[in-house]
Order: C-alpha cells, then structure tokens, then sequence
C-alpha cells in the first residue's frame, strides 16, 4: 500500500518537472523573440530608419532585463535537468523564482520611471505593466494553484506600490491625471488573473493528477493481465511428448496478451498419449479462465475414460454447467499408442483437421463429428473413426486463426491455401513442417496484424 | 470521459466564472455610483449588464447541447470575440463621450482586462483560439493607437505612438504564451482522458474475467437430507483465488470443498479454474477422499507455476449420516461448533498445501461425527487477516467466538453473521483479501 502511493507521488513529480521544464523553455523562447525584436528595432532606429526619443538608458533597460530572464531561466533548465532537479521543485524554489520573473515588469517601469521621459501620470502603467500577464500565464504550467495566485498577488502588490509610490510624487493635481481610484484598478485587474489563472490551474492540475493516477492504475492491470498470461501460458505442455513410433510438434501463439487456444498431450495408462487442440471462442482473460478449466476437465475426463466418446461427453456435460453464457469451445483429440498406426479421433466442433499422407502427398480435410462443446449438456457419437496413418504421415489439428487470416486486400488464406500448404511440407519435421506453414501464411498476409489466436499441432507416424 | 466532454465541461465552468466575475464588477460598480454619483454614463453598468446577459445565452446554450461533445467552434469563437471587445467598446464610449482622451485613454485600466479575457480563454483547450483571442486584443489597442495618432492627438506627449504601440506588441506575445500554454495544458487533458480510457478498457476485461470466475461458483447449495450448507465468497479485487464448491459424487453423496489460491487478482483466478476442474473430476473419480485429493494434488503440481501453491478442504456428506469423512490440504483452520455446548473444535490441516509436492500421500481419512445441529465453517484465511486501521488483525479467536456466538442461526445467516463481526470490527478499512466461507450443519431430518 505504501509503496504504492509513493509510486503515485513519484510520477507526480515527474509531470510536475516535465511541465516545469516546458515552461522554462517557453518563457525563455518567448523571451528570445523579444530580445530579437527589440535588437531590430535597435538597428532601426540606429540606422536612423526609426526615430525614438527615449534615452540611451531607457534603451538598454529592455536588453539588459531581457538578457538577465534569459540567463535566469537557462539556470533554472539547468538546475531541472540536472540530479538535483527535485530541489528545484521545492516550494520555495518555485515561489522565488515566481518572484523573481514577477519583479521583472515593475524593474522595467522603475527603470522608465528614472529614465525621466514618461509623462508622471504614466509611469506606473506604462508598457511594462501588461507583461504581468504574460507571467502569471506562464505560471499555470508550474501546475500549482497557491503559485499561480501568488504570482498574481505579488504582481498586484508590486504595482500598487510603484503607483502609490509615483502618485505622491506627483505633487501637482493636474499633472495626475487620473484619479487614484482609477489606478488601483489595475493591481485589483492584475489580482483578478491571478484568481483567474488559479482557478485555470487547479482544474489543469486535477487533470494531471488523475492521468498519473490513472496510469498507475493502468500499470498495475498491465503487470496483472501480463503475470495471468505467464501462468497461462505455463499450462501449454512444457516438454514433447515422447511415444513410441511418433513424431508430434505444437505450436502456439495467441493474438492479444491472453488467448482462447492451447494445445495440450498428457500420458494415460498403458502408455498411450492423448493429443489434444481446442479453441475457446474470444480472446481476453475470461477465455483464458475457460481455457484452464476446459483443459483441467480435458485432462481428468481422457485419463479416467478408456474411450474417447466418453471422455468428451463427460467433458461437454461438466463444461455446459461452468462455461459462461454464449461461450463455446471446438475441441479435437487423438488417441496414440506406441508404435501403432490406427489412431481414434474425434472432433467436437474443430474442423478441418488435415490427414496428410507422405507417399501420394493425398490430403484430406476431417469434419467435426458433433457441435461445439459447453451448449448443449449432452452430445453423442455414433462411434469413434479411427485413422490409419502410414509411416510418414502427418495428422495436422490447426485453429481458424490461420485459415481466417486476411491480408490486406481483405482476402483470406482460406482452407485451399492451407491444404496446398501443408501437401508442400508434408516431409518436414513436425516442428519445421509447423513453421513452413506459419511462414507461408505471413508470406501471404505480408504483415496484416494477427488479429486471432493461432494454434498448431502435427502429429506425425514415424517408422519403427 | 472524452476529450469532448472535458472541453465541454471547461467551456461550462469558464462560462460561470466569467458570469461571477461580471456580477462582482457589476457589485462594485454599483458601491461606486452610490458613494461618487453616476460615473462614465452608465457605460460601465451597461457593458456589464449585456455581458451578463450574453454569458448567460452563452450557458444555456451549453446546456442544450451534447454535454460528451466539444462546444461549436462556432459558440466559442463568437464567446471569446465578445469578451474580448468589452475593453475596446469602453475604451471607445469613454472617448466618444469625452470623458478621456488619448494618450491617458490609451494606458486606463482596460488595457489589463485584455489580459484577464486572454487568460479565461484558456479555459476552451483550443491553442489556436488563445492565440486569436491575444492577437484580437492586441489588433483592438494598435487600431486604437493608430487612429489616435493618425487624428494628431499624440504628437504633443511624450507618451508617443512609439511607446503607445509597445502594448499592443506585448499582448501579442501573451497571445504566444497563451497559446503555448493552452497547448500543454490541453496535452495534459488528453493524457488524463487516455489514460482513464485505457484503464476502463482494462477494468471492462477483468469485469468481464470476474464474471467468467463467478459462473464457476455453484448457484444453489447442494440440498441433501440431514444437512442445511451454504457457502458465500467475495474476492477483494474483480478476480480472486478463493473458490468453494460442492459436486455430487455417487450415491447420493455430495462433496463440499473451500479452497484457496495464495494471492489475489488475475493470475490466480485462472488457477481457480484449473483447480476447481481437477477437483470436480478427482472427487468424482476416485473412491474416497485420500485418492481424490491425491490425484488434485499430482495434476496441479504440473500446472501450478513456481511457488504458488494452493490450500484446499473437502467433506463428504451421505444423506442422513453424521459422520463425515473431511481432509484438508493446507487449508486451515476450520472449526467445528457443536450446538448444545457450544464447544468449538480447531480442525487442523492434513498435509502441506498443494503445488510444492505432486506425490502427496495421506494416512486414510479422518472422519468429523457431528451431532444435530452441530456445524463445520470452512473459511478463509482473508476473514482472520483482516485488519483494522490501528493494524490489528480480526484473529481466530475473535471468529471463533463470533462463530459460537451465532451457532443456532442457519448457514447462511450465521456467514453473514460472522460477516457482519469482522466488518464491524475493521470499520471500514478496505477488504485486502479474497473471502470464502462455507457452513455445513446437520439438521434433523
């Protein structure tokens, strides 16, 4: 618990530096242009193309305040980049710094103000003043609220003494011109940013924080989703299966962080071997539970039945009462034993499986013999077909994933693409015959995104 | 939320500042016409009025429309035209009025309310509009100055049109800053709106995984005659690794079992379902409970990643028989509450929890005698962890006494009863474990 709120503050702190950073940049650059400007205008007028009457002292006020915030501010990017950044996202720090840049328009005035050229009345609002703004803007991306209306209070407060401050030393009525009242109108303006730019503030802050909090929380289902994908993929078979007289492969490779496919071979008395392939309609991890409870009832129902037929009603009647409304699952299994040929297999709802013998390069694509399981409670089968393979010969259970691939040009690579597929690699090894035919479908798809899970297990009758 | 939606609502709480902001003009407008007379006309109590009355059409034009959507660029852009026109239209009645002249006209007070019309703009998340709304003020003051100087009313001051036409310069670079912030500040919305979107996306799969995992959880207690049992489970998260169930075995014969995967969330909800599987089939298979829990046992070793592992308890019950075979993996303790007595017995576990060894071997089963109305609670360890906020746990001895205390209620009331005592005691303090309870109670027949 704790070390998770501290994760939340952490990055917390790190948008608060991003956006710091930003600032700083933008205050310099701004700041850049202005500089820029002012020295054209400057070459103007010294090329006699601009006629100005303010003195040289006047003149060189703007330059030199403007090279002094653009070195303050490269300090400040320095400071912020540097390893010691999170001092510079202290509180203090930021108010002097807010200070500091605030001080700048009324220097700027004082300065005019001595310069001597300004009429009174207008030394205190002189152009100077409507720079206030630009600083206090600039505060909201410091994504403090208290800094963003100190900013304005310290900009209200400076104002109201320089006005003050060149009210009385205006002793002549007329020479006022406006009437005080009319003046502290603008610190009482200035302030109302200040509550403005606060009010701006707080909201964009509010927005910050629940995008960290959000991505933290994000982080964490990321690191669940990915753990539950780990175990999942720890229930596919973690060793080949060895049985006399076969040569068998699987292969699989779900579409999302979780799939609905597995494959799966489990050893049961008198040293046969069950191989098995099943897609669970949907992808996501409420597939991935139905897919450790279909292969948990896969497992227990082969081991305790002797015939395939019962296993799989079994299986059906148990997975009808646990699979959620609408969920389905296509399950196909064969049934090895060592060193013989006649293989039983049975397809609840899986189709094609593609018998490929090795001699005529002859294919032929098997039907399912009953509905996909977890609909109906019951299914029945007539009897159990056995296949005979020869020497050589591949039985290949694959998912829709691979015959249901578009490419781009929204054409499949359909069941006749896979047939002549798996006729060519028909004398591959099993594993090398898999991924010639994973290759042909990439060739075809040319980078199309996988958009299903792709299972595939060749189960191939090797000489004695 | 959408981004639209967040614009809509920024466009919406601007909207209202501006409006509190024009009624406190309007208050202290008024506080001065009533202590120094009717001032400027009325200009001021006039400007301020229509823009009350603008920026409430403005509201209830907001409130019309589709609150997920982005307000009309044609509204805000009309909005922001607006404000940002008061200060001029002041500035010009006071001078058609003659009350002021340039250059003082040039440098009241109105100059600075520009800025406070640029600064609420950034409000709308457009950059391009804050950055229209500063060059619009900084045109309105350089055409001002420039008619001033063009009518000869600044060649006599020293305030001449070269210092004159600095303001208008200078807004212009609020124009950039305001767009330069609004442009962070609207990335910063859209991360925030990303992100909420993606998390929401996540939580709709792990709802969608809970759902899954809860359809594994029997819908009805098994109804056996001689025995009343209920059980009740609640993960902490929207996925869990408790389950319970119960399976018909043979013979009538019904087999309640509790277990629990060491942790919480996704991963170990899918090794639930794996061993909620195996055990169904293992009960049904097998004659007795010894055989049953050790083929659970060999089947998980293979599944279970390194280091997890998983506690599971089993009872066997016959209609109308009081003995009851029980054997726990792990899975402790359950207790035993007899009815007349009151007398609670600790049921201790019978092996280590399952996953570590896949050869685990049991000395036959013991067997629980249960008189009428005596009963078994098997729960989990997530009721007796429980802590409150000083840190202290809830403890065995706090559920057995709440146990005995609720022993004549029916399995169902006496879980929610026992519920009720650990929630009491913890006030609040949010549930950090998966909870699971089961009840078996022999009833008369």
């Amino acid at each position: 618990m704790k070390a998770r709120s501290s994760r939340t503050l952490d990055t917390l702190d790190t948008a608060l530096r991003r956006s710091a950073t930003v600032r700083a940049w933008g205050t310099a650059g701004i700041v850049g242009v202005m500089l820029v400007l002012y020295l054209i205008q400057a070459g103007l007028a010294a090329a006699g193309l601009l006629s100005t009457s303010a003195p040289y002292f006047l003149q060189a006020t703007p330059l030199i305040l403007g090279m002094a915030l653009l070195l303050f501010e490269i300090g400040l990017l320095r400071w912020l980049r540097s390893d010691r950044w999170r001092s510079a996202m202290r509180p203090a720090a930021v108010a002097i710094n807010t200070i500091v840049e605030c001080s700048v328009p009324t220097i700027a005035m004082v300065m005019a103000w001595y310069g001597g050229v300004i009429p009174g009345y207008a030394a205190p609002v002189l152009p100077p003043v409507v720079a206030y703004t630009f600083f206090i803007v600039l505060t909201i991306l410091q994504l403090r609220p208290w800094l963003t209306a100190l900013a304005g209070g310290v900009c209200a407060v400076q104002h109201a003494a320089l006005i003050i401050a060149a009210y009385l030393a205006l002793t002549d009525e007329a020479e006022r011109v406006f009437p005080l009242m009319l003046y502290l109108t603008f610190p009482v303006l200035i302030a109302m940013i200040g509550v403005a730019g606060w009010f701006v503030t707080a909201r964009v802050r509010s927005y910050v924080e629940r995008a960290t909090l959000e991505r933290d929380r994000r982080h964490r289902a990321e690191a669940d989703i990915d753990a539950a994908r780990l175990i999942q993929r720890g229930l596919l078979p973690k060793r080949d299966a060895s049985i006399a007289g076969w040569s068998i492969a699987g292969w699989s490779r779900p579409a999302d962080q979780t799939g609905g496919d597995y494959w799966d071979w489990s050893a049961l008395p008198e040293g046969k071997v069950a191989v098995s392939i099943a897609d669970v309609a949907g992808h996501g991890i409420g597939p991935a539970i139905v897919t450790a409870f279909c292969q948990a009832y896969a497992r227990s129902a082969l081991h305790h039945s002797q015939r395939l037929d019962t296993a799989l009603c079994e299986m059906a009647r148990r997975l009808v009462r646990d699979m959620p409304t609408g969920h389905f699952v296509t399950f196909a299994v064969a049934l090895l034993s060592p060193n013989d040929g006649r293989v039983p297999f049975l397809s609840a709802g899986h189709a094609p499986s593609l018998l490929v013998r090795a001699g005529s390069g002859d294919a032929v694509a098997l039907d399912a013999d009953a509905p996909p399981m977890g609909v109906f409670p019951e299914i029945s089968f007539d009897d159990v077909p056995v296949l005979d393979l020869a020497p050589g010969d591949s039985l290949v259970l694959l998912t829709d994933g691979f015959y249901e691939w578009e490419n781009r040009s929204d054409e499949l690579w359909d069941i006749d693409r896979l047939v002549a597929s798996a006729r060519r690699h028909r004398l591959l090894d099993p594993s090398r015959m898999i991924a010639a035919i994973l290759a042909d479908v990439e060739a075809f798809v040319a980078g199309a995104p996988q958009l299903d899970d792709l299972t595939a297990v060749v189960i191939r009758r090797v000489a004695a | 939320m959408g981004l639209g939606a967040a614009m809509h609502r920024s466009a919406v709480v601007r909207t209202w500042g501006t409006l509190g902001i024009t009624v406190a003009g309007l208050l202290v407008a008024s506080v001065r016409i009533v202590t120094e007379g009717f001032i400027y006309d009325g200009t001021v109590l006039i400007l301020m009025l229509g823009t009350l009355a603008f920026e409430g059409s403005v509201l209830a034009q907001l409130r019309r429309a589709d609150r997920t959507e982005a307000p009309s660029t044609r509204l805000v852009f009309v909005q922001t035209i607006f404000e940002c026109s008061l200060p001029t239209t002041f500035l010009i009645v006071l001078w058609v009025y003659g009350r002021i002249a340039p250059p003082p006209l040039l440098v009241t007070p109105a100059i600075m309310s520009y800025s406070v019309m640029v600064m609420l703009t950034v409000l709308h998340l457009r950059p391009w509009l804050t950055g229209l709304a500063g060059l619009y003020c900084a045109l309105q003051h350089g055409a001002l100055v420039a008619v001033a100087a063009w009518r000869g009313d600044l060649a006599e001051s020293q305030l001449g049109a070269a210092v004159l036409s600095t303001y208008p310069i200078l807004l212009a670079f609020i124009a950039a800053a305001g767009w330069f912030v609004t442009t962070w500040v609207r990335t910063d919305v859209e991360e925030a709106v990303e992100e909420a979107q993606r998390v929401a996306e996540y939580e709709g799969e792990l709802a969608a995984a809970g759902t899954v995992q809860r359809g594994l959880l029997p819908r009805t207690p098994p109804t056996l005659p001689g025995w009343a049992v209920s059980g009740w489970s609640r993960p902490a998260e929207q996925t869990g690794g408790d389950y319970w169930d119960w399976t018909e075995i043979s013979d009538g014969k019904v087999a309640v079992s509790i277990g629990d995967v060491a942790g919480h969330g996704l991963s170990p909800a899918i090794m639930t379902a794996s061993c909620h599987a195996y055990a169904r089939s293992a009960l049904y298979h097998n004659q007795g409970l010894d055989l049953a829990l050790s083929e659970f046992a060999k089947r998980l070793a293979r599944d279970m990643p390194d280091g997890r592992f998983v506690t599971h308890a089993a009872a066997v019950l016959s209609p109308n028989t009081a003995e009851v075979p029980y054997l726990s993996a792990g899975q402790a303790p359950s207790l035993l509450v007899r009815a007349e007595s009151g007398e609670i017995v600790a049921i201790d576990a019978n092996s280590p929890p399952l996953g570590f060894d896949p050869d685990v071997q049991f000395d036959g089963v013991p067997t629980l005698a249960f008189g009428p109305g005596d009963a078994l609670m098997m729960i989990t360890d997530g009721f007796y962890e429980w802590e409150n906020g000083d840190g202290e746990v809830w403890g065995i001895e706090r559920l057995t006494e709440s146990l005995g205390r609720h022993r004549q209620l029916e399995p169902a009331e006496m879980i929610a009863a026992v519920l009720g005592d650990v929630e009491a005691f913890v006030a609040g303090s949010p549930q950090p474990d998966d909870l699971t309870a089961v009840v078996i109670k022999r009833v008369a027949s």
